[in-house]
């Protein structure tokens, strides 16, 4: 690769010219903004690595240069003063990368390592990959064709190839993680690890220990090396669900971790480097949790970098067939039982209805209205079985792993014929739902139809 | 015994602008030790024992390079404006719990760099107690001064001869959570306060206190 540095430290400058030619790489040096504004246009490197404080301005006007001079160059900025808001501001002009000085060589070379596999990947041009992606009303493993999900689309597409954080919004539901998931396929990390922990669901005396790991020894029960999240997801992306649950404690030591770029396992000397792509997520609204202090504002500029709001259901109705077929499909894949498509009277119903559990929500509802319905379509009565008249959720039944205790028992003995105990369980379900055979199904996991065939076996037809 | 408040937004920048000169030459020295390291493997694999020392110091230049960063915890902590804030307040939003009802008592401190420390310590005696028991905490107004006091549970850890708590405060190597206390340390005295740890019955006691307020105040 072409590589330009920017720096005025003339020690800094020659030592990172060295080391990026011992790498392999053809270095060229500038020292101001206004020589790196003449090198960017004289070599048009494919990676510049800048300093934030030049004299004669500030590094962002490189970053900016850089980028209108050649789209696909990747900035990589230097900063000595650890300033949050700047390296925000950088990534948001478009840097590839920041690095904290003093500059950790170890974290230097994996950057530029990253670029440079990023740039021998043969591919005419990034929107050919992305295209791919977009046919048939899909990105990744996100589904519709609504404006707001066109624009989500592009967002994302845009955003995957860098590795600046992205901070996902959005009700519970919406597809949080599956969109993370989506920027994860689509960007050059796709190879490593989506490793993903929900922020609100690590127990607070666990929490260094599950993040950084630790060493043998270094507490009690501690009887061997483990590996954190950190580490799990070296090379890949790292989710964090719901990121405004992170305990405060918590909320401290992982911005040392991004100020640094690196971290020490529980009880360990050795610093290790942070490679991991970050993305967040959350249901609340952030402004809030920043102005309450439920969530550091320091760590909220870092993580929010590139904002993505997931639409809720509601305001994309136009996307319930396709998302409805899609999940069938799944269902389908995994069951195994006929289906082929949802009858327009159940798609209609779906679009109808107002989803307050958005995609989820659907998706729960699509599998309850397969469970009730006979192959080859979900029907609409189990559509519209599923939703309820005043438009709340779904019937009010019981899982099959909480059943009511006291609904009554059916004595069983041992060596008894499975026939027989199937029989007897069925006809005490159906007594106690007063004979509603799709609740009876739905209590008993099995389809209506099976339910039908059951009772037709076993001579029970009224 | 308690300094005065330091005025310190421009202790902050200084201290930033410090960071930023030292760590050029670190830098500049990290990068030149990486490529002596690249060049000796790559040349001379029979010269062990000199790898060996170059790794070394690279090891100690990251050491340097990790307590500079304390630096910018520092400016971020001399950045924060004190206020005025009731010690029950500060207690619940460092998440411990007092005994007994909360002094009413409003101490002048930065509020937030205050209650991170409050909230380290805690961890802190937590995490060397075999049940990971969270410490008892109290309110009291003495000798002129308004005391938080955290007070580990019992069941303690073991430790080495040499365990003094005291010294825990000024960065010993190789401790998991001393930076904290050294931190938690910087806060109470930036804002005139004091912050004491000790070991009583083989318990660890970590004490905050802050001047009283004066009447009319």
């Amino acid at each position: 690769m072409n590589v330009l540095v920017v720096e005025d430290e003339p020690r800094v400058r020659k030592s990172l010219l060295e080391l990026v030619q011992e790498l392999g790489h053809e270095a060229s040096a500038a020292t101001s903004v206004a020589d790196a504004r003449d090198a960017l246009a004289r070599t048009a490197p494919d990676v510049c690595i800048t300093d934030l404080g030049l004299p004669d301005g500030d590094g962002l006007e490189v970053v900016r240069a850089a980028k209108a001079g050649r789209r696909d160059c990747a900035v990589l900025v230097l900063t000595g003063q650890g300033s949050v808001l700047s390296a925000v501001e950088a990534m948001k002009a478009g840097a590839h990368d920041f690095l904290l000085k003093p500059l950790k060589p170890a974290q230097l070379a994996s950057a530029l390592a990253h670029l440079a596999n990023r740039h021998d990947e043969p591919r005419s041009d990034e929107g050919l990959v992305v295209g791919d992606f977009v046919a048939d009303g899909r990105l990744g493993e996100m589904v519709g064709r609504s404006p707001a999900m066109l624009q989500l689309f592009r967002l994302v597409t845009r955003v995957a190839p860098s590795d600046a954080p992205v901070m996902i919004t959005g009700d519970s539901g919406t597809g949080k993680e599956v969109a993370a998931r989506t920027i994860h396929l689509l960007s050059r990390r796709a190879r490593g690890p989506f490793v993903a922990i929900n922020c609100g669901a690590i127990s607070p005396t666990l929490v260094e220990s599950e993040l950084f790991g630790h060493e043998k020894g270094s507490f009690t029960g501690a009887d061997r090396r483990r590996a954190g999240t950190f580490e799990m997801a070296a090379g890949g992306t790292l989710f964090l669900d719901e990121v405004t649950e992170m305990p405060p404690e918590l909320q401290v030591k992982f911005l040392r971790v991004l100020e640094t770029r690196t971290f020490r396992r529980v009880g360990g000397n050795e610093e290790l480097d942070v490679d991991v792509r970050l993305i967040a997520s959350s249901n609340r609204d952030l402004n809030e949790a920043v102005r309450t202090e439920a969530f550091r504002s320091d760590l909220f500029y870092r993580l929010n970098v590139f904002p993505l709001r997931m639409p809720p259901l509601r305001e994309r109705k136009a996307d319930i067939p396709a998302l409805a077929n899609h999940f069938l499909l799944q269902i389908e894949e995994k069951e195994r039982s006929g289906f082929k498509t949802l009858e327009p009277g159940a798609l209609a119903a779906f679009t109808r209805y107002d989803w307050p559990g958005s995609v989820r929500e659907l998706r729960n509802a699509v599998h309850r209205a397969y469970v009730l319905s006979d192959p080859p379509a979900v029907q609409a009565e189990a559509a519209e079985a599923v939703l309820d008249g005043s438009g709340a959720a779904v019937k009010p039944v019981p899982p099959p792993d909480s059943v009511d205790d006291t609904w009554p028992a059916v004595p069983v003995r041992v060596g008894e014929r499975l026939d027989a105990v199937e029989r007897k369980l069925l006809t005490a379900t159906l007594s106690a739902v007063k004979g509603d055979r799709r609740v009876a199904a739905e209590l008993l996991g099995v389809s209506l139809k099976t339910i039908y065939n059951r009772l037709k076996q076993y001579g029970m037809e009224k | 015994m308690h300094a005065e408040p330091v005025p310190s937004a421009g202790t902050a920048r200084s201290l930033l602008a410090l960071r930023h000169a030292l760590a050029d030459p670190l830098s500049s020295a990290s990068l030149k030790l990486d490529l002596v390291e690249r060049r000796l493997a790559a040349t001379d694999p029979d010269v062990p024992a000199l790898l060996e020392r170059v790794r070394a110091v690279k090891h100690d230049l990251s050491a340097a390079g990790h307590i500079l960063d304390l630096l910018l915890r520092l400016a971020e902590i001399l950045a924060e404006p004190p206020q005025a804030i009731a010690l029950s307040e500060l207690c619940a939003q460092a998440g411990v719990r007092p005994a007994a009802e909360s002094l009413p008592s409003t101490v002048l401190l930065r509020r937030k760099a205050t209650a991170e420390a409050v909230r380290h310590v805690a961890g802190f005696l937590a995490a060397r107690t075999r049940a990971a028991a969270a410490p008892l905490a109290r309110t009291s107004v003495r000798d002129g001064c308004v005391t938080l006091t955290l007070e580990a549970a019992a069941g303690m850890e073991p430790t080495g001869e040499e365990f003094i708590p005291a010294r825990l405060l000024s960065l010993p190597p190789g401790l998991e959570g001393a930076e904290g206390l050294y931190t938690a340390r910087a806060v109470l005295e930036a804002d005139g306060g004091r912050f004491d740890l000790d070991l009583r019955d083989e318990r660890l006691i970590a004490e905050f206190s802050w001047t009283a307020p004066t009447e009319g105040t």
